[in-house]
């Protein structure tokens, strides 16, 4: 039962979760979450050492994570960008927001800058929808976006990592516990 | 329990089983509803939508596959409202679907095709384009289209469900979701053919048949499967007498329309070109293809000349257990009746005979589980963790009780708890699972035997005192910390387990040919049918023992009389015959002069004995076979023979079912079926025999009269035996004296390089046949070594790398595939290809049966030294 | 009004009408009858003669090998054995297509089956031979004669050509053909 690149930490927080649940399937979530931020994508690798530890099939983990976009199975930029595509969002210009942002990026959906600083992915509804177009990228959210708003907001991500258009924080819980 | 409810359906009343979902009980009422995910095997999954059905006072549409039938409904399945709903469900599903139906395999038996005809609307409400899936290779045996699938994860779910091998599964989400394995990985699992028999479209199709037929041209038959002694009722489906796909329909056989990878894709040996086509007979050197006539005349020359010199007792005999049951009878009274000899053996001598004469000597009788007892038994005690592989659908029943009746599982085996990626695997599944050493099984019963001796409140009970004496007396050898250090397991674990087992309301023990097959191989059924006594599973309805064959007629050719110590039906034959292996040295001696070997290979199953130098004494060896095995090749006569696809007769299971087998195909050239070459030895002889002897009869129209010869003359031979008859002779032996030889403890092993080697049988093949089967071949085509990968990495060997095993003298190169499965210091290889890798392994015989076992050894491993 | 009877009947005007339709026949009408094997009728629209395969513009053969004109054939004269082309992975095509004229009843149910439009009624009806084995065509036979009688050919479908791309570039990244793997 050796783990190819999940640390020994990653393990101690995956297996943490093992007696809140009747079965080891039910970590999965969590499981793939905490090895995301691990290694910063969800690669194979990552994915056969997560099925090792929920005694599942690497089928079965790859099932979750294809179906939720949260999780990358290529690896990714620094932000990354998740474009509403669902129709409150779209009845208020999504669709010219997102290829605005691809011209301006210069990559098409679900692809990394060359600089490794942007990602680009649609998603459906983030629950943001009295203020859409809106996008979320990493854990903010961006609302009420225009294209001049949009390009300020990437110039600011560019130059200093973080930008004040931010709208609230989003919160995720810690995932370690600590 | 199950009552019984009254409903409603299509204004016509009907009375169903509580809990029938609708969708069964419209069947009964007559009304077919359209469906897609819905599989009588499967959980209600209610994704497809298509079985909508209007139920009064519900304001809206119900999935029938889903609800249950309650009292007082009133349900209709063909009104307005449901027609709209399964009308607009169609068009969705069609307005992906594209229209390739003329190149789809599945074109013709196609439930899309079937319902679309039913239930689509002539125009399509939508304009854009289908949905569009990369093509993506899946493997050398299924053939995926994506564009086809209508989403239903029938496949996905009875992988998981029935299979529990969990292979599949569906990836992205939406328009785009499709089904497919791990990163879009060509497919590595059991290839059991499931998804492909349940897919209802064409998404999943077989790729070895691929474009080679279309439903309504194939010719059906139904047959019984000869790649194991489970039983499987199969259909071969073949065009211009060439089988082209096998199937089995849902529900029907003993395995309830279930396959593995040897029914689904090992049809490729029936037709193979190496098949023999001509009788052969050698002169010098030369093997000389003759006619019938002058081979069945030179045989019975030679022969008659041998017994005239040297009596009847100097022919002997050796039939395969793949032949069907009409066939063994025939053989034995060929060799018994026609020639006057008792050396009459088949090869259950290989370790089945151990299973049956032990369970017979105890009970009776052996037929004393069926599948459906393992299936409704609450616990199962299994001393055969690889079932899974050796007989795939015993071993479905086995996860059927785990997974849907919530059987508690004990297993016993010398594998890990771990599996590899997408195989089954029962210690997994177990409760229970005693890891035990290599060869630790004979400790291992008697630690479990022990641990119930020990327990008052189990081993209560009204056994005889000579019996509890007896068996107390044998297992007092070994103290708990003894058994704990020869077998790995505490005493601890074995009072659970045994508890567990004795508690068993219906308690199922199976036991396979790491038992059988396997050192102390008799004694360890009688072993454990001591167990089974003492835990009171036996002779109660619902309870009983399982011996797992791995031939598919192997009951059948005992019950037949196709061994020495039986005459046909069980009645032990007098005087003494010799067993195979007595048999060899019989030939070694002089005193056998002629040997009649049907599908029987000794060159290849004893390659340690001298068999070579015993069968060049022979003045007459006759080989009957499908292909030119290494003991043809060197026989005087070949004569060949047919497979199971070819002939009519019936195979006997290892629940001791009789099955019919059908012909579904000619032979190949002039090969003629068993049954026929002995009759026309059988009347050879008999024409030629010598006034004043009792001229026996062989003049058999078919199969059937000579099973009707077979019921008159032993009609015992197939009755079942009833809990009380056994249990009445389960009280008659315990009067009797046993005597067990004590277990043997296995040494240790002394050094890391040294491993412990198991050579048996792989999930893709059984025996010689499946490695001409081409389906088959390219999952597993030659020889490998499965490690544990801690081994593995402690030697620095890289998966694929060749490795030497050395025993003594011997050495042989192997490449190694690491494998989760085995435990750590133990290899294991197929014996399916290498002869030499046997060699390695020391040859014991059983005192009581004679049974060869070359199975286990003790082997060092070094990295091969690149030259 | 009795007198034009009266005439009539007098002077056998019936049979003067009757003979002049005969000399207007015997004189003056062309014959009905044609010179058969120097001369040849024209034949209607849709005239179901011998079965033809056709192709596209392309010249790649329309047939699928579905079987279902065989299936659709009510005196079972075609027999086909489809397979996967062995130069292109994937792509359906009947390896071998054979027609027994002497049992074709000439119904064109064959030609209703096909799906693809491969197949065709030809207005070859002179099939006459001394040789009877001649008269089992193969793929190639009725090719040539489709070949002959429809020299127009259908344009090759778009969806059709996205197929076969997609067929050659399975081809390109090496996805075997089930023969080759079961060779291999």
């Amino acid at each position: 039962m050796k783990l190819r690149v999940l640390s020994s930490a990653a393990e101690a927080a995956i297996t943490l979760e093992f007696e809140k649940y009747p079965d080891k399937r039910s970590v999965l979530l969590h499981a793939l979450r905490v090895a995301q931020q691990e290694t910063g994508y969800l690669s194979e690798e990552a994915m056969r050492d997560v099925a090792t530890l929920l005694e599942l099939t690497p089928v079965q983990v790859y099932d979750v994570a294809t179906f939720y976009t949260l999780f990358h199975l290529q690896p990714v930029g620094k932000h990354v960008i998740y474009a509403c595509k669902s129709l409150p969002c779209a009845l208020v210009g999504a669709s010219a927001l997102c290829r605005h942002i691809q011209n301006r990026l210069g990559v098409g959906i679900g692809e990394t800058t060359s600089d490794n600083q942007f990602t680009l992915k649609q998603t459906e509804c983030l629950a943001s929808c009295g203020s859409g177009p809106m996008v979320q990228i990493n854990d903010n959210y961006y609302e009420y976006l225009t294209p001049a708003k949009v390009d300020r907001l990437l110039d600011d991500l560019r130059a200093r990592g973080k930008s004040d258009l931010a709208s609230k924080p989003f919160k995720i819980p810690n995932v370690t516990g600590a | 329990m199950a009552g019984f409810v009254h409903l409603t359906i299509d204004g016509q009343g009907i009375e169903v089983e509580s809990g029938t979902p609708l969708i069964e009980a419209a069947k009964q009422a007559g009304a077919e509803i359209a469906h897609f995910c819905y599989h009588p095997k499967l959980k209600p999954d209610a994704n497809c939508r298509m079985c909508l059905v209007e139920i009064e006072k519900m304001p809206k549409l119900q999935t029938s596959c889903s609800t249950p039938a309650a009292e007082g409904m009133v349900v209709h399945t063909a009104s307005n409202r449901v027609k709209q709903a399964q009308e607009g469900v169609m068009s969705f599903l069609l307005g992906n679907h594209p229209l390739d139906c003329p190149e789809c395999d599945q074109g013709g038996e196609c439930q899309l095709q079937d319902f679309a005809h039913q239930h689509s609307p002539t125009l399509s409400p939508f304009s854009e384009e289908k949905r569009v899936f990369d093509k993506e290779y899946f493997g050398p045996l299924i053939e995926k289209e994506m564009n086809r699938c209508v989403s239903c994860l029938r496949c996905v779910r009875y992988c998981d469900e029935v299979l529990d091998v969990n292979a599949l599964g569906s990836i992205d989400r939406g328009t785009m979701t499709q089904i497919g394995g791990f990163a879009h990985h060509e497919l590595d699992c059991e290839f059991c053919g499931g998804c492909i028999q349940i897919c209802p479209v064409g998404a999943l199709t077989s790729r070895l048949s691929m474009y080679d037929y279309r439903p309504w041209q194939v010719k059906k038959t139904e047959t019984i499967c000869n790649y194991c002694g489970d039983g499987c009722e199969l259909t071969l489906e073949s065009i211009n007498n060439t089988v082209v796909r096998t199937s089995s329909k849902l529900g029907t056989g003993r395995n309830t329309g279930d396959l593995c990878v040897r029914g689904f894709f090992g049809y490729g040996a029936i037709g193979h070109k190496d098949r023999l086509t001509r009788p052969m007979i050698r002169r010098g050197n030369h093997r000389l293809q003759i006619t019938w006539k002058g081979a069945v005349e030179s045989a019975v020359a030679a022969l008659k000349k041998i017994v005239e010199t040297h009596g009847p007792g100097s022919v002997g005999g050796v039939i395969s257990a793949h032949c069907t049951n009409e066939e063994i009878y025939l053989f034995q009274k060929l060799l018994r009746q026609g020639i006057g000899t008792p050396h009459v053996d088949s090869s259950t001598r290989y370790g089945y005979v151990n299973a049956i004469t032990g369970l017979h000597k105890v009970f009776g009788t052996t037929r004393l589980a069926r599948y459906e007892d393992v299936v409704g038994a609450d616990v199962l005690l299994v001393f055969a963790g690889e079932m899974t592989e050796t007989n795939p659908i015993a071993a479905l029943k086995v996860k059927e009780a785990v997974r849907k009746h919530n059987a508690t599982l004990i297993a016993v085996d010398a594998y890990t708890k771990q599996s590899d990626p997408f195989r089954s695997h029962l210690p997994r599944l177990a409760k229970y699972h005693l890891q035990i050493l290599q060869g630790a099984e004979s400790l291992a019963i008697v630690g479990l035997t022990k641990a119930l001796l020990e327990n008052p409140v189990l081993s209560e009970g009204d056994f005889s005192p000579l019996f509890l004496e007896q068996v107390t007396k044998s297992v007092a050898l070994f103290s708990f910390e003894e058994i704990h250090a020869a077998t790995g397991i505490s005493q601890e674990a074995f009072s659970q387990a045994a508890a567990a087992y004795a508690g068993a309301t219906r308690g199922v023990l199976i036991f396979g040919r790491a038992i059988t097959g396997s050192e102390e191989g008799y004694i360890n059924v009688v072993r454990l049918a001591h167990l089974a006594i003492l835990a009171k599973q036996v002779g109660r309805p619902g309870t009983g023992i399982l011996a797992l064959a791995s031939e598919n007629n192997a009951y059948g050719a005992i019950a037949m009389g196709g061994l020495p110590e039986y005459l046909p039906g069980f009645s032990p034959a007098n005087g003494a015959g010799y067993t195979l292996p007595g048999m060899l040295d019989a030939c070694e001696r002089g005193e056998i002069k002629a040997l009649y070997l049907v599908g029987e290979n000794p060159l290849r199953s004893l390659p340690q004995k001298n068999v070579q130098a015993a069968l060049s004494k022979l003045d007459l060896l006759i080989c009957q076979d499908l292909f030119l095995s290494e003991t043809a090749a060197i026989a005087h006569v070949v004569f060949p023979a047919v497979s199971f696809a070819e002939k009519e007769g019936r195979f006997t299971n290892q629940e001791g079912e009789v099955q019919r087998v059908r012909k579904a195909v000619e032979p190949v050239g002039n090969a003629k079926t068993d049954l026929e070459i002995f009759s026309m030895m059988g009347a050879a002889i008999a024409s030629s025999s010598a006034a004043g002897v009792p001229a026996v009869s062989f003049d058999y129209a078919n199969s059937e009269a000579v099973w009707r010869e077979i019921m008159a003359t032993v009609p015992d031979g197939f009755h079942t035996d009833s809990a009380e008859a056994v249990s009445q002779h389960v009280a008659v032996y315990a009067q009797q004296a046993i005597e067990l030889a004590p277990p043997v403890v296995i040494s240790k092993r002394r050094n890391p390089d040294e491993f412990d080697l198991q050579v048996g049988q792989a999930l893709f093949h059984s025996g010689r046949m499946s490695t001409y089967a081409s389906g088959l071949t390219t999952l597993l085509s030659s020889a490998i070594v499965l490690m544990h990968p801690s081994d593995s990495d402690r030697m620095g060997v890289e998966e694929g790398e060749q490795v030497t095993l050395r025993a003594g003298s011997g050495t042989v190169c192997l490449p190694v595939k690491t494998s989760l499965k085995v435990q750590p210091g133990t290899l294991f290889v197929p014996e399916h290809f290498s002869l030499d890798v046997k060699r390695l392994l020391p040859l014991a015989f059983d005192p009581t049966t004679g049974v060869p076992y070359s199975t286990r050894g003790r082997v060092t491993v070094s990295k091969q030294k690149i030259s | 009004m009795n007198l034009v009877k009266w005439s009539k009947w007098v002077f056998f005007s019936e049979i003067v009408k009757g003979l002049g339709v005969t000399v207007k026949h015997l004189f003056f009408a062309k014959p009905v009858t044609e010179q058969y094997p120097h001369q040849k009728r024209t034949l209607p629209e849709g005239y179901r003669g011998v079965i033809v395969h056709l192709r596209y513009d392309d010249l790649t053969e329309k047939c699928v090998g579905c079987s279902l004109c065989e299936a659709a054939c009510p005196s079972h004269c075609i027999t086909v054995v489809s397979g996967e082309d062995p130069h292109m992975p994937q792509r359906r095509i009947a390896k071998e297509y054979i027609l027994d004229v002497t049992k074709c009843v000439f119904c064109g149910f064959c030609v209703q089956a096909c799906p693809v439009d491969a197949l065709a009624s030809s207005p070859e009806y002179e099939m006459a031979t001394g040789n009877k084995r001649s008269l089992i065509m193969d793929k190639e036979a009725m090719l040539a004669l489709g070949d002959r009688y429809f020299p127009v050919r259908q344009k090759r479908p778009k969806y059709l050509d996205e197929r076969l791309a997609l067929f050659k570039k399975m081809q390109r990244i090496g996805f075997p053909t089930a023969k080759q793997e079961q060779q291999a």
